[in-house]
């Protein structure tokens, strides 16, 4: 089993599960998860004031179900969790929903079987839901292999997940300040010189580099840069002079490329540089 | 709660089952750095054989597709007998990616050979 976070709610899925739809809203919004053949889970989340009438909200949807022609619909229940199964043609879904206090949010997630439904499997999968709150200002985030801490002011702003390359971009301050994570598969195919090299190209236009630096830790070569805002902007002027923290590195392990940046102001540059991104066990890089 | 899911099954088991196969018409070139070049006939359009257009304008015979050292491996591999899901294994193995991270990657390159004329698909159809 695999551990995902995904608007911080934690939970474990089978490792051939991988996430191919996901909205980045935090009010209403869903994650789809697939293996080889199929969907297989979804997970939704909306917003809610107050606790919900979870047996009127199901009874709705009882009837729903069977108007749209699903069969042997009925409710089933797993300790918080409350739901429906219901089977259209072949094809058996069960759907459980639960209120999460902690962020005031009903969570409902639906599993597709392909044929016969394994309650094992489904009961391990609930029991795995978790809410995870900020530790020390920092949030934590496990998708598309990436597994990041960001400050949490920043809200993701953009994911880009093509076939050999995530990239997740998080802002606080309309963009002004910037937590940008990054994981790159087929190194061998398209990288020219060092990560350190790369580095520099991967950086927001704008910066002017101060410092470079290597390490090894862990037998992971990590190169750094640090830089400053060049020229500054009036915004610079008003909110601070920006400042530039990044590190990129391949992991011996998985022989991906994996990079982070920071882009803060002189204030909090150094609370924010807590940030970090694991490549494998033990080894978290901050920028 | 949600409306229906729909149909789960996913959109690209279609295409998993089709066989590339490579353009038997087109001339290939060794690269460098065991890449190949392909060079694609083309037909010359009606309105190129047109004066004064088939004066001014120079038609080329051929276009080539110089493709890079994964597009010359998927290349080699359209036998006509794999299928797309083998290709998709293969290359997952062997650059360590996950299966739907192969094959976004794999069915986004063999769309674009495909669009060059380097490869058709065949695909089978349901009995």
């Amino acid at each position: 089993m695999r551990p995902h976070i995904w608007r911080q709610y934690s939970f474990e899925l089978p490792d051939d599960w991988e996430m191919l739809q996901f909205t980045r809203d935090p009010v209403v919004g869903r994650c789809a998860f697939a293996d080889r053949r199929q969907f297989r889970l979804e997970v939704n989340w909306r917003a809610v004031q107050g606790t919900p009438d979870f047996d009127r909200m199901l009874t709705d949807y009882q009837s729903r179900l069977e108007e749209d022609g699903f069969e042997r619909v009925q409710r089933i229940e797993h300790r918080r969790w409350l739901g429906v199964s219901g089977q259209e043609e072949r094809r058996l879904t069960t759907r459980y929903g639960r209120y999460v206090g902690e962020n005031q949010t009903v969570l409902e997630v639906v599993f597709l079987w392909p044929k016969n439904r394994d309650p094992v499997l489904e009961r391990r999968i609930l029991d795995s839901f978790a809410f995870q709150p900020a530790v020390d200002d920092l949030v934590r985030w496990r998708a598309f292999g990436l597994d990041l801490s960001v400050s949490e002011p920043h809200d993701l702003w953009k994911v880009e997940a093509l076939p050999t390359s995530t990239t997740m971009k998080f802002t606080a301050q309309k963009g002004y300040r910037e937590q940008r994570f990054g994981r790159f598969a087929m190194v061998e195919e398209w990288l020219v010189g060092t990560p350190g090299q790369w580095l520099r190209t991967w950086l927001p236009r704008g910066y002017r580099t101060e410092r470079q630096t290597r390490h090894i830790r862990d037998s992971h070569e990590i190169f750094s840069l640090s830089g400053l805002r060049y020229p500054p902007t009036l915004r610079d002027a008003f909110k601070g002079r920006r400042r530039i923290k990044a590190s990129a590195w391949i992991c011996p392990h998985d022989k991906r490329l994996y990079s982070l940046l920071l882009v803060s102001t002189g204030r909090v540059v150094d609370l924010e540089s807590r940030i970090g991104l694991r490549c494998c066990e033990h080894v978290e890089v901050n920028p | 709660m949600s409306t229906n899911p729909g149909n789960t099954d996913g959109p690209w088991l279609a295409l998993l089952s089709s066989r590339p196969v490579r353009n038997a018409s087109a001339r290939v070139m060794a690269h460098k750095d065991d890449r190949v070049a392909v060079y694609v006939r083309q037909k010359r359009p009606g309105y190129m054989r047109v004066p004064p257009l088939s004066w001014i304008v120079p038609f080329k015979r051929e276009r080539r597709a110089l493709l890079d050292r994964v597009g010359t491996r998927l290349w080699r591999m359209c036998d006509g007998e794999r299928t797309v899901l083998e290709l998709v294994d293969s290359i997952r193995g062997h650059y360590g990616l996950t299966f739907h991270e192969s094959r976004a990657a794999v069915t986004g390159y063999l769309k674009l050979l495909t669009e060059r004329g380097v490869i058709a698909i065949a695909t089978q159809e349901e009995s």
